[in-house]
């Protein structure tokens, strides 16, 4: 395989940073040393800056501040996790333990580099000890800031190979840049899958087995239970009727009305395409007006039909993906729009540029003498300051005007050329060929963003605009739109009868404990309210109906996200050829509540921090902090908006128990709770343990 | 649909449903994987020499050495130890001590599954917190143990005398002295009559501490751990004098080397037992001398005399043998968590206080839930079984109350069986371990995966596992019994063990215990058909459905029958 072809990793990886200059040896020794400019700074500070700074599109102007140190407490206390988890080339070994405290977020990101070369070289071996992958050595040579890399083991030989070559591609100023927030997409398998690694190398799976064992054995027991008390082995089964009492035809119905009403927003795109509707005039607002009254047309209609809450639930949860999904379609697709006009127009300053004649003598007017000169000197220096200058570099990007058709209101060096080209001045052979090599660069660079993740360019931006593809977008198990994923060959259909068993088997314990364990506790408080018991006295029963859920709902909720996560999820993707399994991570790991609400549900997780995160960043300009909230805050409304809908009554206490995550999120992270790695997962735990019978108890009992 | 053809080489199991679990690091090698799961193999030497060519053997695969990640410093030294201990060829059967760590260490490289371990923590304190609130709401206490008295009525009773049976244990090391002093002529020498004194010592020693708590009717908590204490310093015991005999005899037949070498000198051969063929990976004994040219150009006194010195000094050369015959020594051995006794073990560097403290906190924990799991869950179903067995005659009924007592039972009690063995070989056994500074934690290994009940014999209990491995089956292979015969002989010790612990428990001597454990070796026979043995899963959950059903089924057999 080479590493040219795969989807571009940008520069997280551990060798992808341009300023380490470095050979590599037959033998496998590779000598690195670092560069000039950072040898100057002297700081990790700036060194880590510029790799942020690198991969993070949204936020280019917040981050063209010369700060680092305080960068760099940004990037700590908010995000940096995705960045060191989904990249293979980080991935060797057993290195993602996330109870490590070394790979925690929060910690110093500079330790999630293997290799990173650093002015304490010792410590960076101790900090590295953690890790236990590799074997590598780092030996310091006689010049200052050179050290030289031995890896015994071939698979970092092999890494060590890959980021010399990308590196020197990166050297020779091909990097590819995308400007939409870049999610890499690899082939993984999740964690409980038979067939990743993780699980058939961990020791525990004994427990694994134990534990359905014992949910075999608990159907077993209820059964005989019911077979005793009812003479029926299913009970009373008042959640079955329940679910199946009326309406079911209705909610398929709605459900295939729901996946209609998705193509409206690809029509609305092909209309961008046609250039009906200008995208960033009113095309968003057009497709947002359409997404508020999808979701409030299908609350009303479950409303109106007086659904059970089973019915409600599934096709608002079903109804919020279609939802995600669309946006998510509608938001990349109209931003590709604006690179393909742009490009569009470029193409034709181009060609007035080739049109126009070299004038051989010195300009007439010494003003638009001096002008020109501003020009070729400003892209003489730019040229050089992107060799020299990380910082320069940084504000230099193009990428802020990516999408823009407005020439006249940007800085850029494109716009000072078409500026000059309009102005219709006369201009030499020189400038001549410095116009057209920027006009160039830039066509380059907004074909390579039109391409995306698509890299054979097959499904760039306006061919994708077929039904088909968006027939096939709504079916994968993704909420992040993107021209190309990876896929697999071919389907193993064992594995999908053997999830497909899964689910059905899963679905089965599910409602068996529901009506076993949980039903007797919600008939109890309905019981308590028909009797006419005064809050006081419901109250004191409070506790008890409380301890009665904790053991039900607790395995509900496991089992609900394996349901989904694990089975479903997999399902759709075998059937979809979808290589990317990266569903969950190991949440149960948590010691934070931000890294179990980031590894629970990567989809919804990865949709948040494209489309919300990183959008209000951008657009709204809002600091990492603010975003952070403003992400909180709608996932914890479109919480208690289920919560709503299911108990019938808005109480909001799941919406302020999730913002009080927030606090305890600063807690856990700070000086004297930052390393306590278990009490942290215990606190975790406790949390997951208690909530979901505590919030169920409160909405039920008040 | 366009594919990422590139990346394929590198997930070639891209699209093939892989077993669920690697068993062993070197599965893949047949023969030595089923050396490595105790079956016969005929084939030693390929074995052998396997195993050398890949140093970590399971054992040290499964439990992490400290070594993976530890500065080069303590690598090299532990290389180096390891290369020594390799070369030296050992007569009596010798342990493999190294530094490690258990599985659920907070030190271990397993983290992976860690939150779930947290999991099942939170969840019994919940369940404790849940009961406790419970028996407040109906009694109006916070806990109504009825089985307090079970635990503070033979309180005082029971430590004096579990210190007098271990200072009583003492008395192994003067007897040993006797032996000693006895020389090559002695009629008390150990070969001839210090063995069987000291045989006729251990019987009337085991039997006297036995049978003590039912002449003093001491409560079933009581007796339970005292017999269990009582067993495991009779195994000690054994361990100590039978190993310090053997090298009496060693240094005996070592010193008589040194007179002028006479026709009365014995130059047979040191007694070689065999090694324990899927534990041991050292070369046998024949082969290594056909390859070592070196040592066959040896003169046969100087070798024997070699392999005699070699013999009584501990491997990693610290201790000779007299030296250690110390009543420190004897009181180190008997704090030490192990059953077999070595002149020298492999230490930590320091005790931490803090881990001593937790283990000792996790202990009482264990014992608390346990007792709540104990008062909730299982006194009140045998209770109500046990009076509506009384009134009915009825078979058909009676079989009926016995299968829902069962089924009532299964959770409880695999909860009280993870318990216990996470009380004893997690925390009792670590805190002993952290007090002695001992390193080689490895008090169990991946016994929850595994596929019949041989391997969790072998796996979940790693001490007792070593000492019958190495006092009863090699001992029995010394004296000329096949393989089969000596591994049956070690079951049926073993079972009769089991047999003797639950007579104790619940004072019924019944043999229920006994049956079962005997019709396991069937059960393993048609586990090991073709066709099953390689289905990881479908072995692992007979296992464990076995595991649950015959802790509850024999609870019921003999309380209730």
């Amino acid at each position: 395989m080479s590493s040219g072809e795969r989807p571009s990793l940008l520069s997280h990886d551990t060798l992808g940073a341009p300023t380490l200059a470095g050979s590599l040896r037959e033998n496998g020794v590779a000598s690195f040393s670092v560069d000039g400019a950072l040898e100057q700074n002297g700081q990790n500070g700036n060194y880590a800056k510029y790799w942020t700074d690198a991969r993070d599109f949204g936020s280019v102007g917040e981050q063209s501040d010369d700060d680092g140190s305080a960068l760099l407490d940004d990037n700590d206390s908010i995000e940096d996790y995705d960045e060191m988890e989904l990249d293979p080339d980080t991935l060797v070994a057993n290195s993602r333990k996330t109870m490590d405290p070394s790979l925690r977020p929060g910690t110093d990101p500079l330790m999630s580099q293997s290799v990173t070369p650093n002015d304490r070289p010792s410590g960076h071996l101790r900090d590295r000890k953690k890790r236990n992958s590799i074997q590598i050595r780092l030996e310091k040579t006689d010049r200052k800031g050179r050290y030289i890399l031995t890896a015994d083991d071939p698979e970092i030989r092999e890494i060590l190979r890959k980021g010399v070559e990308r590196e020197r591609v990166e050297a020779s100023g091909k990097k590819p840049r995308l400007r939409f927030r870049d999610l890499v997409f690899t082939r993984q398998f999740t964690t409980f899958d038979r067939r990743s690694q993780a699980s058939s190398e961990s020791p525990f799976f004994g427990f694994f087995t134990l534990f359905w064992l014992a949910m075999a054995l608990l159907i077993a027991q209820s059964c005989l239970k019911n077979w005793r008390e009812y003479g029926s082995v299913l009970g009373s089964n008042q959640i079955m009727k329940m679910m199946f009492s009326h309406d079911v035809y209705v909610l398929g119905l709605t459900d295939g009305a729901m996946t209609l009403g998705m193509f409206v927003t690809y029509f609305i795109q092909v209309f961008v395409k046609k250039g009906w509707v200008n995208w960033g005039r009113g095309g968003w607002i057009l497709q947002n007006i359409w997404q508020t009254g999808y979701l409030a047309g299908l609350v009303g209609w479950a409303y109106f039909r007086e659904w059970p809450w089973t019915h409600t639930i599934f096709a608002v949860l079903h109804g919020l993906v279609f939802l995600m999904k669309q946006h998510s379609f509608a938001f990349y697709n109209g931003y590709l729009s604006g690179v393909y006009r742009r490009k569009a127009l470029l193409e034709v300053k181009l060609k007035q540029l080739q049109d126009m004649e070299p004038n051989h003598s010195a300009p007439t007017s010494p003003r638009a003498s001096q002008q020109m000169d501003q020009f070729a000197t400003g892209i003489d220096l730019s040229e050089l300051a992107k060799k020299t200058s990380e910082h320069t570099m940084a504000k230099r990007r193009p990428s802020m005007h990516r999408n823009s058709t407005n020439l006249t209101n940007e800085t850029s060096d494109v716009a000072s050329v078409a500026a000059a080209i309009q102005s219709g001045s006369p201009i030499t052979p020189d400038q001549l060929q410095t116009f057209e090599r920027i006009m160039h660069a830039e066509i380059d660079d907004l074909t390579q963003e039109l391409k995306g993740k698509n890299s054979c360019g097959s499904n760039a931006y306006p061919s994708n605009l077929r039904l088909r593809n968006f027939a096939e977008y709504i079916c994968l198990p993704t909420l992040v739109y993107e021209l190309e994923y990876p896929r697999q060959e071919r389907i193993n259909w064992w594995y999908v009868a053997e999830k497909l068993c899964a689910t059905f088997g899963v679905l089965c314990i599910m409602q068996v404990i529901s009506q076993a364990f949980i039903y007797p506790a919600v008939a109890k408080t309905l019981r308590m309210k028909e009797a006419g018991m005064t809050i006081e006295e419901r109250w004191q029963e409070f506790p008890y109906i409380v301890s009665d859920m904790l053991f039900p709902l607790l395995i509900e909720q496991l089992l609900t996200w394996y349901l989904i996560w694990e089975c479903i999820l997999n399902v759709l993707a075998e059937l979809t050829y979808f290589a990317d399994r990266g569903f969950y991570g190991d949440w149960w790991n948590s010691v934070t509540w931000d890294q179990y609400a980031r590894d629970w549900n990567r989809p919804v997780h990865n949709f948040l921090l494209r489309h919300v995160y990183h959008s209000s960043i951008s657009s709204f300009h809002l600091s990492k902090l603010a975003a952070t909230f403003v992400t909180f805050l709608l996932s914890a409304l479109v919480h208690e908006m289920c919560m709503a809908l299911m108990f019938r009554k808005v109480r909001g206490y799941l919406f302020s128990m999730q913002l009080m995550q927030m606090p305890l999120v600063m807690a856990s992270r700070s000086k004297y709770l930052r390393d306590q790695v278990i009490l942290g997962n215990v606190v975790f735990w406790l949390g997951l343990f208690i909530g979901p019978s505590f919030l169920t108890s409160l909405y039920l009992v008040i | 649909m366009a594919t990422n053809g590139n990346t394929k080489d590198m997930y070639t199991n891209g699209n093939d449903i892989a077993q669920p679990r690697a068993r062993h690091a070197q599965a893949t090698n047949k023969s030595l994987a089923r050396a490595l799961n105790g079956e016969p193999n005929t084939t030693c030497t390929t074995t052998t020499t396997h195993a050398q060519s890949s140093p970590p053997l399971p054992s040290n695969r499964s439990t992490p050495l400290p070594s993976d990640d530890a500065p080069p410093s303590e690598k090299a030294t532990s290389a180096a130890r390891r290369s020594v201990r390799r070369q030296q060829r050992r007569l009596f059967p010798t342990v493999d001590y190294q530094s490690r760590l258990s599985y659920f260490d907070p030190k271990s490289d397993y983290t992976d599954f860690r939150g779930f371990f947290n999991l099942s923590w939170v969840g019994l304190a919940i369940m404790g917190i849940t009961a406790m609130l419970r028996t407040l709401k109906e009694t109006g206490y916070l806990l109504n143990f009825t089985q307090w008295p079970l635990f503070t009525e033979n309180l005082g009773e029971l430590a004096a005398s579990d210190v007098l049976m271990c200072l009583s244990t003492a008395l192994a090391l003067p007897l040993h002295l006797l032996f000693k002093s006895a020389g090559a002529r002695g009629i008390l020498r150990w070969e001839l009559g210090g063995m069987v004194v000291q045989s006729l010592f251990q019987v009337t020693w085991v039997v006297c501490w036995l049978s003590w708590p039912f002449v003093r009717e001491w409560t079933w908590t009581a007796q339970v751990f005292f017999t269990l204490h009582s067993l495991a310093l009779f195994m000690k015991m054994h361990s100590y004098a039978f190993y310090n005999g053997h090298l009496s005899t060693t240094l005996t037949r070592l010193r008589q080397l040194d007179r002028p070498i006479g026709p009365q000198t014995p130059l047979g051969d040191a007694v070689r037992y065999p090694k324990a063929y899927y534990f041991d990976a050292r070369p046998a004994p024949d082969a290594d001398e056909k390859n070592d040219s070196t040592q066959s150009q040896l003169s046969p006194v100087m070798q024997l005399r070699e392999d005699l010195a070699i013999e009584i000094t501990s491997p990693m050369g610290n201790v000779t043998y007299p030296a250690n015959l110390t009543v420190r020594n004897f009181i180190d051995y008997l704090l030490c968590p192990t059953l077999c006794y070595e002149l020298e073990y492999p230490r930590m560097p320091q005790r931490s206080y803090m881990e001593l403290f937790y283990k000792t906190l996790a202990v009482f924990g264990c014992i608390f839930l346990m007792t709540v799991t104990s008062e909730e869950f299982i006194l009140p179903v045998l209770d109500s079984s046990h009076a509506r067995l009384q009134t009915t005659d009825n078979f058909i009924d009676s079989a009926l109350i016995f299968a829902e007592t069962v089924s009532a039972l299964l959770f409880p009690f695999m909860i009280t069986f993870l318990l216990v063995f996470l009380v004893i070989f997690e925390y009792v056994l670590g805190a002993f371990a952290e007090i002695t500074g001992f390193a080689d934690r490895k008090f169990y290994s991946d016994w929850w995966n595994s596929q019949d009940w041989l391997e969790f014999s072998r796996e979940w209990n790693i001490p007792v596992h070593n000492f019958f491995r190495r006092h009863v089956y090699s001992a029995s292979r010394s004296v000329q019994v096949s393989k089969p015969v000596a591994m049956a002989l070690t079951f049926f010790v073993s079972a009769i063990a089991h047999e003797v612990v639950m007579g104790c428990i619940t004072r019924k001597f019944r043999g229920y215990g006994f049956v079962m454990l005997m019709l396991q070796i069937p059960f393993v026979a048609l586990q090991r058909l073709p066709w099953v043995r390689d289905r990881w899963l479908l072995n692992n959950t007979i296992f464990w459905c076995a595991m649950c059903t015959g802790l509850s089924l024999l609870c019921a057999l003999y309380v209730l029958v």
